[in-house]
């Protein structure tokens, strides 16, 4: 864990903001405008960003459309990588996949003419994970498939409220959420990868009345722990901000 | 008889910082304690009587027998020294600069509380997630720079500094260009993803600042966003003393930088002390219970010992007039287009130089907290 003291080479001063700003960014577009210029061109690798929203909001069709975005070729200005899609509510289709590839091979049909729907299936790597345990364990062994496959540039884990929700210990929840963020931040010194992971809401009695609110399950340790949040309301608007009562509509 | 209580703290703290000093040396530049003798002053050492807080601290009646002089002669070295180390402190320590934050509502606030934004100034801002931390740090760097030219050193632990949403505040500010750079060229970015690293980032500047190494000169505020993941996997009974350690080894490291003259602030994560169906309460939220049990409902991470590091803690909170009212469920229905007024309360939740527990308001705009 301990890296090696570096502070006899450490430049503190030579990355400034300006700097930052005139270097090309590595981002995977969403295909949502609106979205893709609040996130300034799309998601980053190297953060972690949460799609939350109740079920049949576009989450899922979000994942699946990044694991092909992430593949653009870097002639039409793309990453050209490949992506990890961990699967743990057992849902993963291919055919959504392959109908949402056609679309894309049509769009760059002009620009990128080698981009094609079969090959853009080959390099979503698909893993299950019926169970926490297991989920736990793919994360753990992500090093080796970074290795093995370094162009690899997103993991999504699809959805990772759901199997830890399983888990009736609120205890060795929260233990396994906080390791599974070590983990992930671990990969994402060492690589750099972006992280999409799902997650759904829950109700919460508010603590003076008896009213009733919409919150990120997972807790607020987690929530501090993600870069970057986005809401999915089911008439299809995206809204961005870490918490409900304050995250912005996002126009497409 | 005049012992000032701000001088001895003042001593102690110095003493720690700057290691033993030499009593000799400080003795014989006093006009009364020139007159001392080789064999008073040796005497004193022979006493344990080796530091100015030790002399300070002996009474005297023993200083009279010791050295053999009236007590009158004690108390006039005593007095002198006491004037000497002010005025080589005060040569020593760069002055205090007031910055301000540029945020006319919170600097008033800070005012009143008697802790305007100065060098030296240790920070902590805790709040919920989403409601502004990360914002207002941007904010106060970039207003800081801004009036200051000076540079601003950014620790950045969970690789999430946006350039873009500086260049938005940026742009919102209606600056020219050449400002826009000058600005963001004062702003520097560091990654600190482990403590380690930001325990030697830490290092590096109070080292560079020894060295003289001019962008460390120049640099005159610190902020961290945010401590958590930094120590968030040190968790459970086992790892709790660990991670007391590194964060009594950060707090030192900050210490020092403040009393080099850097103001740092500092992002922290507060936790709602009641909800217990959350999957939160495994002891993590430990300590403060004084303040939970007091008004303020939430109880910032890390715990007791990290509360009283900063000299000034604030909360970014919502204001409460507006809570759960208008979140039923726009999950389901498309209906307000902004939920959002952009409103935040600062509250001070401790403050070491005056009262605590005002409050204050602030606007969440485009061109940053105002």
């Amino acid at each position: 864990m301990a890296s090696p003291s570096t502070s006899k080479t450490m430049n503190l001063f030579n990355n400034s903001c300006w700097d930052i700003a005139q270097r090309s960014t590595n981002k995977i577009l969403t295909g949502h405008k609106g979205l893709d210029t609040h996130l300034g061109g799309g998601i980053s690798l190297g953060q972690i960003t949460e799609l939350i929203g109740t079920s049949g909001t576009g989450k899922t069709q979000l994942c699946l459309q990044l694991c092909l975005n992430v593949q653009i070729p870097k002639s039409v200005g793309g990453l050209e990588g490949s992506a990890l899609f961990i699967d743990t509510r057992q849902d993963f289709h291919p055919e959504r996949l392959l109908g949402l590839a056609k679309d894309l091979e049509k769009r760059y049909k002009r620009r990128a003419p080698g981009f094609e729907a079969s090959r853009m299936l080959k390099r979503v790597h698909h893993v299950r994970c019926p169970n926490a345990a297991q989920l736990m364990a793919s994360v753990l062994s992500c090093h080796r498939h970074l290795r093995d496959h370094p162009d690899i540039k997103l993991i999504v884990i699809d959805s990772l409220a759901f199997s830890l929700r399983m888990l009736e210990d609120g205890a060795q929840r929260f233990e396994l959420l906080l390791e599974l963020h070590d983990s992930m931040r671990r990969l994402q010194r060492q690589h750099n990868v972006a992280w999409v992971v799902t997650n759904v809401l829950t109700h919460r009695c508010s603590r003076r009345g008896q009213k009733f609110h919409v919150v990120s399950a997972l807790g607020i340790l987690h929530s501090h722990l993600i870069n970057e949040r986005i809401w999915f309301s089911q008439s299809w608007q995206c809204y961005l901000g870490k918490s409900w009562r304050i995250c912005r509509l996002i126009n497409a | 008889m005049p012992i000032d209580i701000e001088f001895i703290i003042n001593l102690k703290t110095r003493e720690r910082s700057a290691g033993v000093m030499d009593l000799r040396n400080m003795i014989s530049q006093t006009p009364t304690g020139k007159q001392l003798s080789e064999y008073q002053l040796n005497l004193l050492s022979k006493n344990n009587i080796e530091t100015l807080f030790d002399f300070h601290e002996t009474t005297e009646k023993k200083l009279h027998e010791l050295l053999a002089i009236p007590k009158e002669s004690v108390l006039e070295i005593k007095k002198e020294l006491a004037d000497l180390w002010l005025r080589q402190s005060q040569a020593e320590g760069p002055p205090a600069v007031e910055y301000g934050t540029g945020m006319e509502e919170l600097d008033k606030l800070l005012d009143s509380v008697d802790q305007p934004f100065k060098s030296g100034r240790i920070w902590e801002l805790c709040g919920h997630p989403g409601t502004g931390k990360t914002l207002f740090m941007y904010t106060l760097a970039l207003n800081f720079v801004w009036k200051h030219s000076q540079q601003v050193l950014f620790i950045d632990t969970k690789s999430d500094f946006s350039c873009k949403r500086i260049q938005d505040l940026l742009l919102a500010r209606n600056w020219d260009a050449a400002t826009c750079e000058r600005v963001m060229r004062a702003i520097h970015v560091v990654q600190a993803p482990t403590d380690t690293v930001l325990i030697d980032v830490l290092k590096t500047l109070d080292e560079q600042l020894t060295a003289q190494v001019d962008g460390a000169l120049k640099t005159k505020l610190v902020v961290i966003d945010s401590l958590v993941p930094c120590y968030v996997h040190y968790r459970g009974d086992e790892m709790f003393k660990v991670r007391q350690a590194l964060l009594t080894e950060l707090a030192c490291r900050i210490r020092r930088l403040a009393a080099r003259g850097l103001a740092s602030v500092i992002g922290n994560v507060s936790f709602p002390s009641e909800d217990k169906d959350d999957c939160m309460d495994d002891g993590e939220d430990d300590g403060n219970s004084d303040e939970k049990t007091a008004r303020h409902k939430d109880g910032p991470m890390f715990g007791a010992y990290w509360a009283s590091v900063c000299t000034l803690r604030m909360s970014l909170e919502l204001p409460t007039g507006s809570d759960g009212e208008e979140t039923s469920d726009r999950l389901g229905e498309a209906t307000s287009s902004s939920c959002d007024d952009g409103l935040r309360l600062v509250n001070v939740l401790s403050n070491t130089y005056g009262p605590a527990g005002d409050s204050c308001l602030l606007r969440i705009t485009e061109a940053g907290v105002v």
